[in-house]
C-alpha cells in the first residue's frame, strides 16, 4: 500500500501534465478542473506520508532501471523521509493553492492550457527532486524544473523582454547545473555509486582522500575529494537558489505571471538548493571548507539581498530579492551545520511568501486595471489586499510572531559558535534583520502612498481578461497562510525533534550545543527587536523625506545608484562573460574557422590549382613541349643539312665526280682503248665484221655512259650495304 | 522460407533499395515516383525492425552472416553480418530514410525521380558499409555514398552549392585515399586477406600499427568530422535539400565514429591508446569550437550543422576513454544525434520551403503563426543541448562519466560545451521563435500540414522514449561493448607486460 501511496504522489501532477497537455482544446478551459484536483490529493496523500514515515521511518522504493552499462546502474526511484516528506507538504500544499489561484488569475488567457500544463510537469519534477534516491535523479529533475521555469517566465512570449529573462535564468541555472552535474560525476567517480545514501554513509571516511587537479598539465594540486563534490554541489545550489554570484536571474524572472513567482519562491526552483545542501549534510559537514563557503555564501546573499530590496519601487522584485535574501539566511544557517534551523525557516518561508505573492497578483492587477493606479490605490485596494499585510508583517521578523524560532535561534548559535568569526556572521545575522524590516515596512508603506522617485509598480502581463481575486478567496489565503505559520511556529520543537534523524548522525560541533538558555536567547531578541523596529523607522523616514534628498548628498547617492543598479552585477556579467563570449564566438568563427582552417583547405585548393597551372604552362609547354619542339626544329635542321651538306653535296657531289671521272674514264677508254687498241684491231677484223660494225655504230656513245654510271652506283651501294651487315 | 528469409535479412535489406530504385526508373509520373519510394522505404524500416527483433543479445558474436566468394584470386568476399555496435546504426539508416523521402513530399520538384533513386541508392550503401565484414566491400561501398551525396547536393542544393559539393568531393576523397592506404596495409600486413574477423584477432608490429592507424584515423576524422578537419560539414549540410542534410547528418557522419569502434579499437588496440590523449583533447577542443562557431551563426542551417561538430566530439571523446560507459554513451550519442539533428534539419527545411530564407534575422515570433513548429522545434533543440528526459542527455552523460575516469578537466570543459549548447539552441528559439513578429511575410505562414508533423513526430516521441527508457538500446550492445573493452584491456596489458619482460 505504501508504495503505492508514495509513488502516487509524483505520479499525479504527471499525470495532470500529460491529460492537460495531451488533451485537447477542451483543455484551454478546463485544464484547472485536472489539476486541481490532482494536486490536492497529492498534498491528501503527503500528509498520509507524514504519518507514515513518522510511524516506519524512510523508505526506498525502486521503479526501473534507466541505465545499466557494465557496472555502472542508475535506478528511478523513490527516496522519502522526514526531511523528503516536509518538503512534499510543502510543495504539494503550495502548488495546490497556486492551481486554485491560477484557474481565477489566468482566466481567459491564450496560453491558459500550457500555463497548467507545466505548472504540473514544474511541481512533479521538484516534488521528484526532494524524493530522489539517487544523484542522477536528482540531476534529471533539476534540470527538468529549470527548463520548466524557462516555460513559465517566457509564458508571454510576444514580450522580448520575457523571452530574455527566459533565456537568461535558464542560462545562469545551466551554470549551476554544470556545476552540479561535475559534482555527481566526480562523485560517482570518487564512490562508484549514485546512491545518495551510499554516498553519505561513506563521505565522511573519504574526508582525507585528495585528487590531483593539475595533473593534465603536469602540476601537483591536491585537493580533497569531498570539498571537491561538496563545492561543486553547492555551484548548483547557488544557481537554483539564486545565491550571491548566481543570483542574477531572479529578478528577471518576475516577467512570469505572479502565481508562478509564488511557486518558484516559495514552492520550488528556489527552495531546491536548500535541500540539495541539506540533504548532502553529511558530505558538507566533512569539509570544514565546504562548510565555510556555505556560510560566507549565504550571508553575503542575506545582506546584499536585502540591500538591494530597499531601493526597487518594483512590490514584485521586493519580493524577489526579499526571497534571494531569505534564502541567502537558510544557506547560512547551513553553513553553520544547523539544518534543522534551515529547513524549519524554508517551511515558514515558503507558506509566507506563497501569501504575499498570491496577494501581490491581486494588488497589482488592480493597480493595471485602473487608470491612475497608485493613488486610488490607498482607497480602493488597501481592503482587497487581503492578507498581504500579515504576510509583510511576518516576513519582517517581529518576534513575538513567526520565523523567529527560526533564524534567532541561527543567531545564538552564531553567537556560541567557537569560530572566531562569529562576530562577523553575528553582525552580518543583525544587519539582515534589520534591512529585512526595513524593506518590508517600505514596500508596505508604498502599496499605500506611491514610491516617490521610482517607477509605478510594473503591470506585469498583457493578456486580457483577468479577474480579480473574489475576497473570499483572499480570506482563505490569508488565514490559511496565518493558520499555517502559527503551527508552524508552534510546531518548531516538533519539527526538531521531527528531523532529529535525518540531521542527528551528522550533528555538526557547533549545532550539538545545548539548547539556548532563556538568558542568552533573551538578549538576542531584544537586539532583534530593537533593530526591526530602528528598520521601520527608517522605512518611515525614507519614505516621508522623498528621494529626492537622498539622492542630494553625493554618498547616499552613490549607495542608492550602486544599489539601483543591481550593484551592477547584470552590467559586469555582461561585460566580463557575455559579451566576451560573443565576441569570441564571432571570432572564432570569422577569424579561425573561416578564416584560417576553411580558408587553409581553400587555399589549399588554390595552391593545387597554381601548382597545376605551373605544371603546365611552365614544366609541361615550357619545359617539355618547347623541348620537343626544339627537338623537332633540330631534327628539321639535322635533315636539311644532310640533305643539303651530306647528300647534295657530298653523296650527290660524289656520285657526280664519280659519274663525271667515270665518264672521262670511259671516254679514255674509248679514245684510246677503242679507238687506238680496240678500233685498230678491229678495223683490222673490220673488214671481216661489217655487219657487226654497223650495229655499233647504232649504240649511242652517252646511252652506254648513262647505263655504267647507274650500274657503278648499284655496286657501290650494295657493296656499301654488305660491308654494313659483314662489319 | 522464414529460415531462408532470416539467413539472408541483411542482403535482403541491401537489395530491397535497389529493387525500389529499378521500380522508380519505371514510375509514370513523380506522384508515383513518391509513393514507391516511401513503400520502399518503409518496408525497408520494417525489416531494419525486424532485424532488431530478430537479433540475440546475448549472443555477442556477429549475427545474420553471410558469406560469398567474390573476387577469389585477391580473396574478396561478400560477407555481412551484424554485431551490436552495427545494429543500431543500421537501424537509424532505416528509420530516417523514410522520413527523407517524406521530406520531399512538396519541396521538390526538379527531377524528383532521380533525387529519390539516389536516397534509395545511399540507403543500400549505408547499409553495407555499416554491416560489412569484408575490408574491400566496406571501402567500396564507403566510396559509393558519396557519390549520390555529391549529385543531391550539386543538382539540388542552395545558392553555393557547386563549392560546397566540390569541397564535400576532394575531402572525401582524401579520406577514401587514406582508408584505401590503411585497408591495402593491413591487408599485406595481415596475411592477404580482407576479413575483417581474421584480421581482427592478429597482431601488428608497432610500426604498422602506427602507420596504418593513423591513415584509417585521419580517414575517420575527415568523416566524422573531428576538428581540424571539418570545414567541409558546415558548407555540405547547409547547401544541401533538406533530405541530402538529413542523410549526411543523420548517417554519413556515424561513418566515422563507426569506423573507430569497428576497425581502429579491435585491430590496434596499442596505437589506440598512444594517439588517445592527442584525440581526447581533440575531441574536448571539438565540443568546445563547434559550440562557439554555433554561437556565431546567423544562418539556421550552420548552426545546426556546427553544433554537429560539437556532438561529434562527444562521441570521439565517449570511444577513446575505452571504458564501457564511455563507448556505450559514444554509440548512443551516434544515435541519438542521429535523431535529434535529423530533426532539426526537417523542421528547419520544413521553414525553408516556406520562406526561401535560412537567416535567422528574417524570422521572429513564428510562435504565433506556426505553433506546431515552434513546439516541436523547441523540443528538438532542448534534446539537441542534452536537456534530461531527452535522449542525448542519457548518451552525454554517460560519455561524461566514462571521461571522468582519464581526466576531470575534460569533463568540466566539455560540460561547458553543454551550457554552451543551451545558449545557442535557446537564443535561436528566442531569435526565430518568441518575440514580436518581424515581417507580415512571417504572419502570412502556415503552419506544418499533417503530413509535415508526421515527419517529425516519430523522431520527437524516438526523443523522449529513448531518453525515459534507454534500456533496449543498452541491452543490445552491452554484451559487445563489454568484449570490445576487455580486447582492449588484454591486449594493453600484454603489451604493458612484453614491456616488462
Amino acid at each position: 500500500m505504501s508504495t503505492t501511496v508514495y509513488g502516487l504522489i509524483p505520479l499525479l501532477p504527471l499525470a495532470a501534465f500529460a491529460v492537460i497537455a495531451f488533451g485537447g482544446r477542451r483543455m484551454n478551459q478546463y485544464a484547472h478542473r485536472v489539476g486541481i484536483p490532482c494536486l490536492a490529493m497529492a498534498f491528501a496523500l503527503s500528509l498520509l506520508a507524514l504519518w507514515h514515515v513518522q510511524a516506519v521511518g524512510p523508505i526506498t522504493i525502486s521503479w526501473y532501471r534507466l541505465i545499466h552499462v557494465g557496472d555502472l546502474q542508475v535506478t528511478l526511484g523513490l527516496f522519502v523521509d522526514q526531511l523528503t516528506v516536509l518538503l512534499l507538504l510543502l510543495v504539494t500544499g503550495v502548488s495546490t493553492i497556486v492551481h486554485v489561484y491560477s484557474s481565477r488569475y489566468m482566466h481567459g488567457d491564450q496560453r491558459y492550457r500550457r500555463f497548467f500544463a507545466v505548472i504540473a510537469l514544474f511541481t512533479f519534477s521538484m516534488i521528484m527532486l526532494v524524493m530522489s534516491a539517487n544523484l542522477v535523479m536528482l540531476y534529471i529533475f533539476w534540470e527538468i524544473m529549470g527548463i520548466c521555469s524557462y516555460l513559465l517566465i517566457s509564458h508571454y512570449s510576444e514580450r522580448p523582454s520575457a523571452c530574455r529573462a527566459a533565456t537568461k535564468a535558464f542560462l545562469v541555472n545551466a551554470v549551476g547545473s554544470v556545476g552540479l552535474g561535475f559534482g555527481v560525476i566526480v562523485c560517482y567517480a570518487t564512490f562508484r555509486t549514485f546512491d545518495m545514501q551510499t554516498v553519505l554513509e561513506r563521505a565522511p571516511s573519504m574526508a582525507d582522500h585528495t585528487v590531483n587537479l593539475l595533473a593534465w598539465v603536469g602540476l601537483d594540486w591536491p585537493v580533497s575529494v569531498v570539498t571537491l563534490i561538496a563545492l561543486f554541489l553547492f555551484i548548483g545550489a547557488i544557481g537554483k537558489s539564486s545565491q550571491v554570484p548566481l543570483h542574477v536571474w531572479l529578478p528577471y524572472a518576475m516577467e512570469a505571471p505572479t502565481p508562478v513567482s509564488a511557486l518558484i519562491h516559495a514552492a520550488t526552483m528556489v527552495n531546491a538548493g536548500v535541500f540539495l545542501v541539506a540533504r548532502m549534510s553529511p558530505l558538507f559537514l566533512a569539509s570544514s571548507r565546504a562548510m565555510a563557503v556555505v556560510a560566507v555564501v549565504g550571508a553575503t546573499t542575506a545582506l546584499f539581498g536585502g540591500c538591494l530590496a530597499l531601493v526597487q519601487s518594483d512590490i514584485k522584485k521586493i519580493l524577489a530579492y526579499s526571497t534571494m535574501s531569505q534564502i541567502g539566511y537558510m544557506m547560512f544557517a547551513c553553513g553553520f551545520g544547523a539544518y534543522a534551523i534551515a529547513i524549519f525557516h524554508l517551511l515558514a518561508h515558503g507558506a509566507l511568501k506563497a501569501c504575499l505573492f498570491l496577494s501581490t497578483g491581486n494588488v497589482v492587477q488592480q493597480l493595471a486595471s485602473r487608470p491612475h493606479g497608485a493613488e486610488s490605490l490607498a482607497h480602493h485596494a488597501v481592503p482587497r489586499m487581503g492578507s498581504m499585510p500579515i504576510g509583510a508583517l511576518l516576513l519582517s521578523l517581529i518576534p513575538p510572531l513567526v520565523i523567529f524560532s527560526g533564524p534567532y535561534e541561527q543567531l545564538w548559535i552564531g553567537s556560541t559558535s567557537s569560530l572566531a568569526a562569529h562576530w562577523v556572521y553575528w553582525g552580518i545575522g543583525f544587519i539582515t534583520v534589520l534591512v529585512t524590516a526595513w524593506y518590508v515596512f517600505r514596500g508596505m508603506l508604498a502599496l499605500v502612498s506611491p514610491l516617490e522617485g521610482g517607477t509605478e509598480p510594473q503591470v506585469p502581463h498583457s493578456g486580457g481578461g483577468h479577474h480579480w481575486i473574489s475576497p473570499p478567496i483572499l480570506a482563505v489565503l490569508g488565514v490559511g497562510g496565518l493558520l499555517t505559520i502559527m503551527v508552524l511556529m508552534a510546531s518548531w520543537t516538533w519539527v526538531n525533534e521531527f528531523l532529529n534523524p535525518v540531521f542527528v548522525k551528522v550533528r555538526s560541533p557547533m549545532a550539538a550545543v545545548a539548547k539556548p538558555d532563556a538568558g542568552d536567547l533573551l538578549v538576542v531578541l531584544v537586539i532583534a527587536c530593537l533593530l526591526a523596529m530602528v528598520g521601520w523607522s527608517m522605512a518611515y523616514r525614507f519614505s516621508q523625506r522623498s528621494h529626492r534628498v537622498l539622492r542630494s548628498r553625493i554618498w547616499h547617492h552613490r549607495i542608492y545608484m550602486f544599489l539601483l543598479n543591481k550593484g551592477y552585477v547584470d552590467d559586469l556579467y555582461d561585460v566580463a562573460f557575455v559579451t566576451p563570449t560573443l565576441r569570441f564566438a564571432h571570432w572564432l568563427c570569422r577569424v579561425v574557422d573561416w578564416g584560417m582552417i576553411d580558408r587553409g583547405v581553400i587555399s589549399l585548393g588554390t595552391i593545387s590549382v597554381k601548382a597545376a597551372r605551373w605544371l603546365w604552362e611552365v614544366v609541361d609547354l615550357q619545359g617539355i613541349d618547347r623541348t620537343i619542339k626544339g627537338l623537332g626544329r633540330f631534327s628539321i635542321l639535322m635533315a636539311r643539312w644532310l640533305w643539303q651538306v651530306v647528300d647534295l653535296r657530298g653523296i650527290d657531289r660524289t656520285v657526280t665526280t664519280l659519274g663525271t671521272s667515270s665518264q672521262g674514264l670511259g671516254k679514255w677508254l674509248w679514245r684510246r682503248v677503242d679507238l687506238r687498241g680496240v678500233d685498230q684491231g678491229l678495223e683490222r677484223i673490220g673488214s671481216r665484221a661489217e655487219e657487226t660494225g654497223e650495229t655499233l655504230q647504232d649504240l649511242e656513245p652517252r646511252m652506254l655512259q648513262h647505263h655504267l654510271l647507274v650500274l657503278i652506283f648499284w655496286l657501290a651501294l650494295v657493296m656499301a650495304l654488305v660491308f654494313w651487315l659483314v662489319f | 522460407m522464414t529460415e531462408w528469409f532470416a539467413n539472408h535479412l541483411i542482403s535482403c535489406l541491401v537489395l530491397l533499395p535497389v529493387v525500389g530504385m529499378a521500380l522508380l526508373a519505371l514510375a509514370r509520373d513523380d506522384e508515383w515516383a513518391k509513393r514507391i519510394a516511401l513503400g520502399t522505404s518503409l518496408l525497408e524500416l520494417g525489416l531494419g525492425i525486424g532485424l532488431w527483433l530478430g537479433f540475440d543479445a546475448k549472443n555477442p558474436e556477429f549475427q545474420f552472416v553471410e558469406r560469398y566468394v567474390w573476387m577469389p584470386t585477391f580473396n574478396i568476399h561478400y560477407a555481412v553480418g551484424v554485431d551490436g555496435i552495427s545494429l543500431l546504426l543500421v537501424v537509424l539508416t532505416t528509420l530516417l530514410t523514410p522520413l527523407c523521402v517524406l521530406s520531399t513530399w512538396q519541396s521538390l520538384h526538379y527531377r524528383l525521380k532521380v533525387f529519390l533513386a539516389l536516397i534509395l541508392l545511399v540507403e543500400a550503401a549505408m547499409i553495407v558499409v555499416f554491416t560489412a565484414l569484408d575490408l574491400f566491400l566496406f571501402f567500396m561501398l564507403w566510396e559509393v555514398t558519396m557519390i549520390p551525396m555529391y549529385f543531391m547536393i550539386l543538382l539540388w542544393g542552395g545558392p553555393g552549392r557547386i563549392a560546397a559539393g566540390i569541397k564535400f568531393v576532394l575531402y572525401s576523397l582524401t579520406g577514401s585515399l587514406l582508408l584505401l592506404i590503411g585497408i591495402l596495409g593491413l591487408y599485406l600486413e595481415g596475411g592477404r586477406t580482407f576479413d575483417w574477423v581474421m584480421l581482427s584477432h592478429q597482431t601488428y608490429a608497432p610500426d604498422s600499427q602506427f602507420w596504418i592507424f593513423l591513415a584509417l584515423f585521419l580517414a575517420f576524422a575527415i568523416k566524422l568530422p573531428m576538428v581540424p578537419f571539418h570545414s567541409w560539414l558546415p558548407d555540405a549540410h547547409s547547401e544541401a535539400p533538406t533530405a541530402g542534410s538529413v542523410i549526411l547528418a543523420g548517417v554519413l557522419l556515424k561513418m566515422g565514429g563507426y569506423g573507430f569502434l569497428r576497425f581502429c579499437l579491435p585491430i590496434f588496440p596499442e596505437a589506440s591508446a598512444q594517439f588517445a590523449p592527442l584525440i581526447l583533447w581533440l575531441s574536448v577542443i571539438a565540443i568546445l569550437y563547434g559550440g562557439y562557431n554555433a554561437l556565431a551563426q546567423t544562418d539556421l542551417k550552420k548552426l545546426i550543422a556546427y553544433s554537429s561538430i560539437s556532438h561529434m566530439g562527444f562521441v570521439t571523446l565517449g570511444i577513446f576513454v575505452f571504458n564501457n560507459p564511455g563507448i556505450q554513451g559514444a554509440i548512443l550519442q551516434m544515435f541519438n544525434h542521429g535523431i535529434t539533428t535529423s530533426a532539426l534539419f526537417l523542421a528547419v527545411g520544413q521553414l525553408y520551403d516556406r520562406t526561401h530564407s535560412r537567416q535567422i534575422r528574417d524570422y521572429g515570433g513564428l510562435q504565433k503563426p506556426m505553433p506546431r513548429l515552434v513546439m516541436l522545434l523547441s523540443i528538438f533543440s532542448v534534446a539537441s543541448f542534452g536537456l534530461p528526459g531527452t535522449c542525448n542527455f542519457i548518451g552525454e552523460f554517460l560519455v561524461l562519466v566514462g571521461a571522468s575516469s582519464k581526466s576531470y578537466i575534460m569533463v568540466l570543459l566539455a560540460m561547458g560545451g553543454i551550457v554552451l549548447a543551451a545558449g545557442y539552441m535557446l537564443w535561436m528559439l528566442q531569435r526565430v521563435a518568441f518575440g514580436q513578429m518581424v515581417s507580415k511575410m512571417v504572419a502570412s505562414l502556415s503552419d506544418l500540414t499533417h503530413r509535415e508533423v508526421m515527419t517529425l513526430v516519430p523522431l520527437a516521441v524516438a526523443v523522449f522514449v529513448i531518453g525515459l527508457y534507454p534500456s533496449p538500446l543498452f541491452e543490445v550492445m552491452d554484451l559487445r561493448v563489454t568484449a570490445l573493452v576487455e580486447h582492449m584491456n588484454s591486449m594493453h596489458a600484454t603489451a604493458i607486460s612484453a614491456l616488462g619482460r
